[in-house]
């Protein structure tokens, strides 16, 4: 009798310790892979999008809004009578007949898409028609008020590989994580054939709206540029070109246009070539926009002051095989420093990149930002490099010293300018100044400004440049009353290893009013046809901006 | 100690009592905030809307194109005055 209880017990352990061991097995071992599989089975998710971030100008503009646009979807449980709401429907929207009541016959389905990205509009008309198995899900779409203006800045939004919103490009692409925001959840329990249950939970996690961006982008001004660019490119039969202007004291970008730009509403049909922004991307030889940086480093280095007179400037210049000439082979014997600025002269430029040597040169250009990216908030900078200086040849001096066999982006190249018209201190360019969150505003880590070369030389460098502007070359396009520092520039399109004299690169570079600098612009034009000096292309149409930028910020002559 | 109890006993069914009260007010006005939630939402959505519009009315690129139409021209002009006498003057 002890024995059969024995037997029993014992069954009655093994039973409990292998039921002990199913349940822990179930609930503690596999508990994450049966939670989950259970969660698929009853429970339902959808991701609620979140509200993208708006762009505005400094004048509170929006640049870039949101406009809800709707999926429209069938709910075949909730269709009373197809062929007279198919009728209803399709008054609106195309929808195919035999597969809108091939869907709605089928119970089991509880959503399908019948119309994507229809408007406010459209959405209307369907609620009018009072079909009571039709739904709309709102999605958001980016709208642009002012067009395409600006589109290289902006950048665009389309999807990832995996079908994702994200932003590409400029400022859509560089502000992705901000601007796209935290999406929202809303998950209820369903039954077995994917509907919701009444009873059961339904959880909703509202979405959190990205982040506005308010831009140092002056609207009146970028529409200035865009427009005066467009002539200019038309007038000179230049290929494209380029214009950026910014605020020296802050390194604000108030205004950036290129030419050829892109369909930002149809962005999908453009050449993807377009997308990339020639001004933070593009690199091309400065030529002689280069040299005020040049003569300021010669300057910072008590080198050379504004008389200091060039020895070798009363003809051409043989530095080993090569022989360096004037642009227009006119030779000014004795002439300053001040004087080899107005007349652009390549010869005195190899005096003083001389006396500069390749260490010193190299090393002010690399604190001019040189050969480095500005950091500038764009998706897409590129930088060329500046070669190491011990592979630097006398040549190799002598032609940096005008601004040939270096390469540079116009934002490099404007960003170092600027820094003469900040009393020698270099920014880095922004374009956003402030993001809001909500009622919360939150202003952009300023950058500590570099002092790069002394106050003194960028007082000295800037009457340098307001005489070349008033005694040089484009003398004759400037607008009357101003002082303007500039100067011209045009540089020769290397082409398999030789330079092509009819291709060139017009530029020009500057800032104004002198005395108090409120802007510093480059223009450039690629291969003008009329002319291919920057005396006679991108010059004027730089004083033709200006004019316009006086006009409209009211800047008096003096 | 006891003091202590019937004290604790008492806050917690006074607490007890207002969160029976809070929630019973909060039950009878779900569908008043239901609706002010509603209303807040399409509130939202017609500023959005009403922004789209303002936006749209005062871009730059439409006001060139009705300025246009009305017959304005687009340009500034600097005015400078000069005592240069002038190289040649025409005469009447």
């Amino acid at each position: 009798m002890a024995g059969r209880i024995r037997i029993i017990i014992f069954f009655f352990l093994v039973a409990w310790i292998v039921l002990v061991y199913r349940l822990f097995y179930w609930q503690v071992g596999s508990f994450n892979k049966l939670f989950s599989s259970a969660k698929l089975q009853h429970q339902a998710q959808k991701e609620i999008d979140s509200l993208r971030g708006k762009i505005f100008t400094s004048d509170n503009f929006p640049l870039v809004l949101n406009k809800e646009s709707y999926l429209v979807f069938v709910d075949p449980t909730k269709i009373k009578d197809s062929l007279k709401d198919y009728e209803k429907i399709s008054k609106v929207i195309s929808f195919g007949k035999d597969e809108f009541l091939k869907i709605v016959e089928n119970k089991k389905i509880q959503w399908y898409p019948i119309a994507k990205e229809v408007d406010l509009k459209v959405k209307e008309q369907l609620q009018n028609e009072n079909i009571e198995g039709i739904g709309f899900e709102p999605h958001w779409e980016r709208e642009y008020p002012e067009a395409s203006a600006a589109a290289h800045l902006l950048g665009f939004v389309g999807s990832d590989e995996l079908g994702e919103e994200k932003g590409y490009f400029g400022l859509e692409g560089f502000y992705n994580r901000e601007l796209k925001g935290t999406p929202g959840e809303r998950s209820w329990e369903k039954d077995l054939y994917g509907r919701s249950i009444v009873i059961g939970s339904d959880l909703e996690k509202k979405p959190k709206q990205g982040r506005d961006l308010f831009l140092f982008l002056n609207r009146s001004l970028q529409f200035l540029v865009e427009k005066e660019l467009k002539n200019g490119i038309e007038k000179y039969g230049a290929i494209s070109g380029s214009v950026v202007v910014l605020d020296p004291q802050s390194g604000g970008v108030l205004a950036m246009a290129s030419i050829p730009s892109f369909d930002i509403i149809n962005f999908s049909k453009e050449d993807q070539e377009k997308f990339s922004n020639p001004i933070i991307s593009g690199s091309f030889e400065p030529g002689s926009i280069f040299k005020p940086l040049v003569m300021a480093t010669a300057i910072d280095l008590n080198l050379v002051n504004q008389s200091t007179i060039c020895e070798e400037c009363s003809g051409q210049v043989q530095i080993g095989e090569y022989t360096i000439k004037t642009w227009n082979e006119k030779y000014y014997p004795n002439s300053t420093m001040r004087e080899i600025i107005q007349h652009s002269d390549n010869v005195g430029m190899v005096f003083v990149a001389k006396k500069i040597g390749v260490d010193n040169l190299f090393h002010y250009l690399t604190l001019f930002g040189i050969g480095q990216k500005t950091n500038v908030d764009l998706e897409g900078e590129w930088s060329p490099v500046l070669r190491p200086k011990d592979s630097w040849t006398q040549i190799d001096l002598a032609t940096s010293g005008f601004g040939q066999g270096v390469a540079v982006t116009p934002i490099q190249m404007i960003r170092a300018f600027a820094a003469i018209a900040n009393g020698g201190k270099l920014m880095t360019p922004k374009v956003v100044e402030k993001m809001k969150e909500g009622e919360k505003e939150i202003f952009m880590k300023e950058g500590s400004p570099k002092q790069i070369i002394k106050p003194v030389t960028a007082k000295v460098m800037t009457e340098m440049l307001v005489n070349a502007v008033e005694n040089g070359e484009a003398k004759w396009a400037k607008p009357k009353g101003y002082k303007i520092a500039g100067k011209t520039g045009t540089a020769q399109i290397p082409f398999a290893g030789h330079y092509d004299k009819e291709k060139t690169v017009a530029s020009f570079i500057g800032f104004a009013p002198a005395e108090n600098p409120k802007f510093a612009m480059l223009v450039t034009l690629k291969e003008p046809k009329t002319s291919p000096w920057g005396s006679e292309t991108a010059a004027p149409l730089w004083f033709q901006i200006a004019k316009g930028i006086f006009s409209l910020w009211g800047i008096p002559p003096g | 100690m006891k003091k202590i109890i019937i004290f604790l006993i008492i806050v917690l069914t006074f607490l007890g009592i207002v969160q029976i009260f809070l929630s019973g007010n909060i039950s009878a006005q779900v569908g008043e905030v239901d609706l002010l939630e509603k209303q807040t939402e399409n509130f939202k959505k017609e500023n959005l809307k009403l922004e789209r519009e303002i936006a749209f009315y005062s871009s730059l690129v439409r006001i060139e194109k009705e300025a246009e139409k009305l017959g304005f021209k687009s340009g500034y002009f600097l005015i400078d005055y000069s005592l240069i006498e002038p190289v040649a003057l025409r005469r009447e």
